[in-house]
Formats: structure tokens, sequence, C-alpha cells
């Protein structure tokens, strides 16, 4: 169980690291995207 | 107290180091001063900068061409005897620092190899300036008076470059131990900042003829200072990129000298040692190289922002299909080095943990390389435009565009990062506690950034508009760049204090010592091509935008021709590769004296 959750934390707290790297590369060039990842400009 | 005293003696080396550099930024500082413009020197530029045909020199053999393979020889040769050092010195410090005499033994086998280009690319140098000044004297006229005194600072660091890689080199065991040993490192440091300051000041050269900045486009004339000139759009880019692709070609060629020697070598030991430096020399080219296709990005951009019809030149005209043969030469690269890295886990018995991955490993390469050569369009007949049903092929045709190319290059590297990790892992065996969680975090990392990677080039690449497909390139980057970066923190917190299980140096199959032969051919290949491209996407100019070329060769030569001469210039290179590698063999050699011969 203990090794699940590992697991299971370790792709969240990764999945937030990646989500958020993108909006800011593509913020930082001056291409916002949605919540949703779709292009907001 | 001595650990004071060696620290002091590096700090103090440093600081000269500092104040060699400083008086240039200084002099640059005080030429930053707008040069003033006369109706003179206007008149003069104008008259230079516009050569007419008849003002080329003929000597009966195309011009461009004898320039071609003179500048490509000493380039290549160049590189190399600036790399070397860069990662000469690493490896030395690598061998104070672990008081491992093996380190410090493989470091100066790899200067005695340098040493011996290094007179070639003197002389290389010195017949491509006698060349441009007999070929192209009027290029090189308006040149000399755009960088001015400037040339003059180049031959200083020249002499400068020259006079401490000789002490550097022949210091070497006389300065091995102790302080003397900090005293000689700090050398070594003092030589790579000449080198790269060297490199930095012909890189200008070739930028300004490129995109040229602090002249008047319409008349020629200088209005700007020797660092606005110096300091164009390209310039970095430039300098980033030549800096880190001659690392990676230094490391390949001394690879290849490890494998002749390997192949040659009679006992165990020397193959063990030459083994090792194989090994070395591997893992110096490739983690140099992985890096490489970013800045290779962000030139490439930068072309783009400077002038959108260069770019295009590049990339969407004559020159396009050149970035196919780039992606060959790049993909046998790849499988040349992850075939090495996975013949060389037979040292360790600790990689069978891991075998079971290669294949995978292998069918990812051998599909992303599918991909990156395949074309966008093809030349075809009528018949054959009907039979496709179109001039692209309907599955094909998206695979030939940069967003598919995109995937398939960062997962390329991720896939040969991979490779890396697990061989370092291979004869390890870790003790820390959190080992699982490290592991876990290391596997959702990857999962996360090829997803991203796949993500990001599908969605963008083929569902949003081209800025946002341009834009989530550098998602893409961001990612294979994240794998790598958390891959060394993660394995260099996990194996303190890790069990090492035993390595046998020497247990490789011959077939592996083929693969760093195949590195330095492909780099060179590589290094020829690419260089071709930057230079031509000039096209008729000599200095792009103010100086045009009337000479009889002012055309983008045809693909075949080109690829004859890089071809050439490739093959000669080699050629001057094996003489470096059979005369620094030879200092080895000594004739045994015949029997009964007296000493009269």
């Amino acid at each position: 169980m203990n090794h699940l959750i590992v697991w299971i934390v370790a792709l969240i707290v990764v999945l937030l690291v990646f989500y958020g790297l993108d909006h800011f590369i593509m913020s930082i060039q001056g291409l916002p995207l949605n919540l949703n990842m779709t292009p907001a400009g | 107290m001595k650990r004071i005293t060696n620290i002091s003696i590096f700090a103090a080396f440093i600081l000269l180091a500092i104040g060699l550099i400083a008086p240039k930024f200084g002099l640059l500082e005080a030429l930053a001063t707008t040069t003033e413009i006369n109706a003179e020197s206007i008149a003069e530029l104008i008259e230079i900068s516009k050569p007419t045909r008849a003002d080329y020199p003929s000597i009966g053999i195309s011009s461009r061409s004898v320039v071609w393979i003179l500048a490509q020889l000493h380039l290549f040769l160049a590189a190399f005897v600036l790399a070397v050092p860069l990662f000469v010195t690493v490896i030395e410090w690598l061998g104070v620092k672990t008081k491992d005499d093996r380190y410090d033994d493989m470091a100066h086998e790899f200067m005695k190899i340098s040493m011996t280009a290094y007179s070639l690319t003197a002389l290389f140098g010195g017949a491509l300036a006698f060349a441009l000044f007999l070929l192209y004297p009027h290029l090189m006229d308006y040149l000399f008076k755009v960088f001015d005194s400037q040339v003059l600072i180049y031959a200083l660091l020249f002499f400068l470059e020259s006079a401490i890689l000789y002490a550097y080199y022949y210091s070497w065991d006389a300065m091995r131990y102790g302080d003397r040993k900090w005293a000689h490192l700090s050398l070594g440091l003092l030589l790579n900042v000449v080198g790269t300051t060297l490199l930095l000041v012909a890189n200008a050269w070739a930028t300004f003829m490129m995109a040229p900045s602090g002249v008047d486009i319409a008349t020629g004339a200088v209005t700007g200072s020797i660092w606005e000139i110096m300091k164009g759009p390209l310039w970095n880019p430039v300098n980033l990129h030549r800096f880190i692709a001659n690392i990676a070609f230094g490391g390949a060629i001394v690879g290849a000298y490890a494998a002749y020697k390997f192949l040659s070598s009679r006992t165990k030991e020397e193959k063990a040692h030459y083994d090792w430096m194989g090994y070395t020399s591997n893992f110096i080219a490739i983690l140099a190289f992985l890096p490489l296709p970013f800045a290779g990005y962000w030139l490439m951009a930068e072309v783009y922002a400077y002038s959108q019809q260069m770019g295009i030149t590049a990339m969407g005209g004559i020159l396009a299909w050149l970035f196919i043969v780039q992606a060959v030469l790049i993909g046998t690269i790849l499988l040349a080095a992850n075939y090495y890295l996975w013949s060389g886990m037979s040292r360790v018995s600790g990689s069978k943990r891991y075998q079971w991955l290669i294949k995978y490993i292998a069918v990812v390469l051998v599909t992303g390389f599918l991909i990156w050569v395949t074309p966008h369009t093809l030349i075809l007949s009528a018949t054959e435009v009907a039979t496709l049903g179109g001039s692209h092929h309907k599955l094909l045709g998206p695979l030939g565009i940069m967003p598919a190319k995109n995937i398939a290059v960062n997962l390329m590297l991720i896939f040969t990062f991979l490779s890396f990790q697990l061989y370092r892992r291979s004869d390890k065996e870790v003790t820390v506690s959190w080992e699982n969680k490290a592991n876990a975090v290391m596997v959702v990392i990857y999962v996360v950034a090829i997803a991203n990677v796949i993500f990001a080039g599908v969605y963008y690449g083929y569902f949003t508009n081209t800025v946002y497909k341009v834009g989530s390139s550098v998602m893409q980057v961001a990612s294979t760049l994240v794998v790598i970066v958390s891959g060394i923190v993660i394995d260099t917190l996990m194996f303190r204090g890790a069990k090492i299980l035993p390595s046998v140096w020497g247990q490789v199959s011959t077939r592996s010592q083929y693969a760093l032969f195949a590195l330095p051919v492909a780099f060179t290949w590589l290094m020829a091509l690419m260089g071709y491209v930057r230079s031509s996407v000039r096209t008729h100019w000599h200095v792009y935008t103010v100086m045009k070329d009337n000479s009889p060769d002012n055309y983008i030569p045809t693909i075949g021709h080109a690829g004859n001469m890089m071809t050439f210039a490739t093959i000669s290179f080699l050629l001057i590769v094996l003489f470096v590698f059979w005369i620094a063999s030879l200092s080895n050699t000594k004739q045994i004296k015949p029997i009964g011969e007296g000493n009269a």
C-alpha cells in the first residue's frame, strides 16, 4: 500500500511540475494557455 | 594551511586569467564610441565593397573550392585543438580530486594527440589566409577595414595560446604533485580562457558576414564601434553552438584514437587502459552532444528573427534537403553511441538488471530515426504523383514536417540519456533507504516528459496556429532537459556511498570499437554539412546585404557538388587524423639497440 502511495504522489507532483512548466514556458514567449492547455491568445 | 595555499595559488591564476581578459573588455569599452564617418572613408569603403567580376584573380580552378577546402580543414583542426584542453583540464582536476593517477595519465595522453594537431591547425590557418588574400583581395580589404586593429588582438591571442599550450603540455610531469599541480591546473584554465576567446573572435568574423552590424548597409561604411560590429544578432548563438559542438567533436576524435589503440593493444593492461579511455571519450562526446540540438534551435530561431528570407533559404529552399542528410548523420551518431553503451554493459555483471530495456530503447531510436529522415516533399514524376495520390503521401506527409521531427528528436535524446543512465547504474548497488522513492520519481519524470513531448508536438503542431506550433517546441526542449538534469541530480545523490560492483575494463567486444570509429566520421561529415549550410545562407553576398559576391562562383552549387566537396573535406581530415594518431603513437616507440653496435 505504501509503495502504491509513493508512486501516486510522485505522479501527481511530477504532473503538476510539468503542467506549471508548460504554462510558464509558453507565457514567457507571449503565448498564454488556458487552464485546459488550449491557446488563450 | 596547505589547502589554503593551494587554493590561493589557484585563485591567483584565475585572477590572472581575468586580468588578461579584462583589458580586452576595457579596450572594447574604450572603442565603444561611434566612429566618426567622413566622406573620404565612405567613398573608399563603397569602392572596396563593390568589386566587379574583373577584380577577382583567377588561378585556373574555382577560387571558392580552394577556400572551401582550406577553411573546412582549418576549422576541423581548430575545433579539435580548442576542445581537447577543455575536457583535459576537467579530467586532470578529477585526478587531483580522486587522487587516481589514471585520470592524470589519460588527460596527458589526450593532450599528446592534440599537440600534433596544433601545428597542422596553424599551417591550414596560414594557407587559408594566403588563399583569401590572393583570391578575394577586396573582401579581405573590406573586412580588415571593418575589424581594424581587432585582428592584431587575434594574433596576440594566438601567440598566448601557443605559449600556454606548450607550457601546459611540457610541464605536465614537472608539475605533477602538490602545489605545483594546482599551478599546472591554473595553466590549463588559462589556456582554455585564451582558446575560447580566440573562438569568439573568429566567430565574430563569420557572423558579421552573415548578419552584419555596426556598418551602414547601403554604403558599407563603419558606423559603430568594434564591439557593435562583433556583437551581431548571430554571434552568441554561434558561440554557444560551436563551443558545445567542439567538445563533442573533440571527444569523438580522441575516442577513435582510444579505439585504434585498443584494437592494436597486445596486453590486457593496455586493452583495459584504452577501453576506459574510449568509454570516457564517448561519455564526453555524447554528454556535449545531447544539448547541441537545442543550441541549433536557438541559432535557427535567431536566423529567422534576423531575416526570414535567410531562414527560408536554409530550411525551406534549396538547402532544406541537407537537413534530411543531417538527420541521417545525427541518427548515425545516436545509434552508434547507444550501441557502444549497450556493448559496454558486458564489462559489468550488474548490467543484467537493465539489459531487458535495451530492445525497447532500440525500437524508439530506430522509429525516431525513420521519422526524422522522412522528407516533406519528394521529387516525383507525374506518374509517381498519380500513384501516390498527390505530392504528399497521406500517411508519411505529416511525418515530414517539424512537429513530427521535434517529437522524434526529443524522444531519441531522452532514450539516449536513458542508455547513459542505465550504463552508469550498472556497476552500482544503492545503499540509501529512499531508493524506491527516488526511482519512482525518476520513472514518473521519464513517463510524463515523454507524454509531454508527444502532446506538445501533436496538439500544438497539428491542431493550433503556427505561432503556438513553434512556441511548443520550447516546451519539448524543456521536458528533455528536465529528464537529463533530474537524472544527473537523482543519481548523484542516490549513489553516494553506493556499493561499487566490479567492472572488467578491456572486456568489451571488438564491434563496439567500430562504433567509436563511426562517431568521428559522422561528426566530421555533419560539421562539413551544417557549416556549408551556415555559410551558404548568404547566397550571392560576401557580407549579407552589404557586399555582393561578383565572383564567378556567386551562386549556391548543386547539392551533388556540395556533397562531393564536403565528402572530400571529410576524407581529407580523416586521413590527417590517422596521420596524427600515427605520430602520437610514434613518440612511444623505441628502437631496440642492435646487438654488437658500439657507442662510438
